[in-house]
């Protein structure tokens, strides 16, 4: 080894252990910066670094929860904590498989030779992830850190909250609930309801309880543990293996459709399934919408609101809002679908014959448009979300592109500037779309998932009047070059204020309407 | 909201690699554990966006390579190192040799096995929640220096055992 090699990893060796200068620091800059030989020396070196600490936690890797006898019987050994234990006892069994397997995050958690690192064990490692919820309570002190999960017992006093598992595996609660997370495949479930949904990376997902321990063999189901101790298992889709708590043997192999109870570790005849005690992941999305549609009713200046609720008369799109100024809207050929929750309902437009008919009356200094759409294709050069009949001054028109960019405003005579700043919708994907008009300063913004797109100033003054308009279409009065304006894809709620409505409450809108918490904004 | 077994296998499969490329902006491995968990919140947020036709690996390093920088500025760390040119060029190099990432692992591990006892205990107290070298020193009534001295020894010495292992096919 050269000199320079010796020199650099004594810098190196600074560096990882806090005792690098200023000095030192300069010159790694100017290494790296000038040497691919340096850059992969010191690649090198701090792979180690990160190899011996990454090693060394698993060490400290959850063993049996204290209360469980059985709990990690039948999931897959941690090849990582398997390894690092006979590193510590010397012995010569690193496998490519014991390093391949590598456990997602890891874990610091009891372990006799660390006791006193036992206390912050809930606050650094991460077994599972919060990745949504609505109305999520926890007791003191038994809530995740942040959206982080360890090894830990938390306690939800209400609500529902999703969480992903670092293997894959979803659980949804609905509290109250008490559980126990040992790590990423195995949780103990005291009390409360869950609904489980395991990927086929996190087969052998785990949920102990005191009557028995259900083991997922990749499938859904749900889990209720009462108060007195017995569990009730129901397969939505799959195979689960119920396994006494004890000795660790299977007990019963339930099916798709099956159900089974549980009480101490003997069979009972399970209750009739209640659909509404076990979430799914949408209903939580759905909730947070339903409860923010009943604020949403008071905001001041809503003139209009369509919720897209198929009512009694399926060709009517109804006015959410009990005011008279404005009439509901009247179906053409527009089908009802699904929204952005299953249990939500869209119209879908497909075809150039699809609209809804409303009406919105009246003469406006300002008005604010907002709408959830999923775009399927965009076939022509404008394509309509909500257009004014015809183009005559005063009218409105919300459109998109054939690019995605939103564009269009209130028709005034004479010229305008638009101002693209932000980026298209992208199909196949929810966004929400905001069109905000204000003639006093003869301005217009445009918001996608509450983002700032596109800006709009005129010169001539012009009140907005709406009058008769199409969702997801365009009548034309006359020809027009582009006639055909139909709109390809769904629309799940749209909403019309007679006011400007501020970026911050565009905002609160997408927050409180995204589909779910990994839904993105970009 | 469904997100494909084969992206929860593949941001499993790259933890190591990435917590290695963080390490190299960070230094700290506790911290260097942070930045992980944000990135890994980030992908996960990115799922929708990932293309599975290419590869995972450079996908994930450009989120590691921002949460680092991210990290760094928030911190007010490295600020004589590290900037946004320099940290790509790292994580291209990462992200490329991703081969070698892995048979380096695989050779470390017998490595390890062949350090002597006080060794392995020394890079245990060293690499335990919460340890540091000046913690080390003190309980051990000497210098952060000696100690990270000591450890530079094992260090470069599992170094030499992986460039001889790798060289003598031992896991080819």
């Amino acid at each position: 080894m050269s000199a320079i090699d010796t020199d650099l990893e004594a810098l190196f060796n600074r560096l990882a252990d806090g005792i690098a200068s200023e000095a030192d620091e300069e010159r790694l800059g100017q290494v790296l910066r000038s040497s691919a030989e340096a850059r992969q020396a010191y690649r090198q070196f701090m792979d180690l670094h990160s190899a011996l600490h990454w090693d060394y936690v698993a060490v400290a890797g959850p063993e049996s929860s204290p209360d469980l006898s059985q709990p990690s019987s039948h999931s897959p050994p941690l090849g990582r904590a398997r390894w690092v234990a006979a590193f510590f006892a010397g012995i010569a069994v690193a496998t490519v498989a014991a390093i391949a397997i590598a456990v997602f995050w890891q874990n610091h958690s009891p372990n006799s030779q660390e006791k006193e690192v036992v206390k912050d064990a809930k606050s650094d490692a991460i077994a599972a992830l919060l990745v949504d919820k609505v109305d999520a309570e926890f007791a003191k002190e038994r809530g995740p850190a942040g959206v982080r999960f360890g090894p830990g017992e938390y306690e939800l006093l209400g609500g529902i909250v999703h969480l992903r598992f670092a293997q894959g595996a979803d659980m949804i609660l609905a509290g109250p609930a008490r559980f126990r997370v040992t790590d990423a495949q195995n949780v103990q479930l005291l009390v409360g309801k869950a609904r489980v949904i395991a990927p086929s990376t996190a087969k052998g997902f785990t949920i102990a309880t005191q009557a028995a321990n259900y083991i997922d063999l990749g499938t859904e189901f749900g889990l209720r543990v009462d108060p007195d101790g017995a569990s009730d298992l129901y397969v939505f889709d799959g195979q689960v293996n119920v396994a006494d708590p004890r000795s660790g043997k299977v007990l019963s192999e339930v099916f798709e459709g099956k159900s089974s109870r549980y009480v101490n570790g003997v069979a009972a005849i399970p209750p009739l399934l209640q659909a509404s005690d076990f979430p799914t992941p949408g209903a939580i999305g759905l909730k947070r919408w339903e409860q923010y549609e009943q604020e949403l009713r008071k905001s001041p200046g809503l003139i209009s609101f369509f919720p897209f609720r198929r009512g009694a008369d399926a060709s009517v799109l109804e006015n959410g809002i009990g005011d008279d100024v404005m009439s509901n809207g009247k179906i053409v050929g527009a089908r009802w679908v699904s929204g952005r929750w299953q249990e939500h309902g869209a119209l879908l437009f497909d075809r150039d014959s699809d609209f809804v008919q409303l009406e919105i009356p009246g003469k406006y200094e300002e008005l604010t448009i907002a709408a959830w759409i999923k775009v399927d294709r965009l076939d022509f050069e404008l394509n309509a979300i909500l257009n004014s009949d015809g183009f005559k001054p005063g009218g409105v028109h919300f459109q998109l592109n054939r690019q995605g960019f939103p564009r269009g405003g209130v028709f005034v005579v004479g010229s305008f500037k638009d101002k693209i700043v932000g980026s298209a919708v992208q199909l196949g994907a929810w966004a929400h779309v905001a069109s905000v008009i204000s003639t006093p300063t003869r301005s217009q913004q445009i918001y996608v998932n509450g983002i700032l797109v596109r800006e709009r100033a005129w010169r001539q003054d012009e009140m907005i009047r709406p009058g008769s308009c199409r969702i997801g279409n365009w009548l034309p009065e006359t020809k027009d070059r582009l006639a055909n304006r139909s709109f390809r894809g769904r629309i799940d709620e749209l909403a019309i204020w007679n006011r400007v409505l501020t970026q911050q409450e565009i905002t609160q809108m997408v927050d409180a309407g995204r589909p779910g918490m990994l839904w993105s904004k970009e | 909201m469904a997100v494909s077994a084969e992206f929860v296998a593949q941001i499993t499969r790259c933890q190591r690699h990435l917590h290695a490329f963080i390490l190299s902006m960070v230094w700290n491995p506790a911290e260097a554990d942070d930045v992980l968990q944000e990135t890994n919140l980030t992908l996960w947020e990115k799922v929708a966006e990932f293309d599975s036709s290419r590869p995972f690996l450079p996908w994930a390093m450009r989120f590691a390579q921002f949460q680092a920088m991210a990290w760094l500025k928030r911190h007010k760390r490295q600020r004589l190192v590290f900037d946004d040119d320099l940290a790509k060029i790292l994580a291209d190099e990462a992200a490329m040799h991703e081969p070698a990432f892995d048979v380096r692992q695989h050779a470390l591990a017998s490595c390890l096995q062949k350090l002597a006892s006080e060794q392995r205990k020394l890079i245990a107290r060293r690499y335990e929640p919460g340890a540091s070298v000046n913690a080390m020193a003190e309980k051990a009534k000497t210098t952060a220096k000696a100690v990270s001295d000591k450890l530079r020894r094992i260090r470069h010495a599992l170094l030499e055992c992986i460039e001889k292992t790798i060289a003598e096919g031992a896991f080819a």
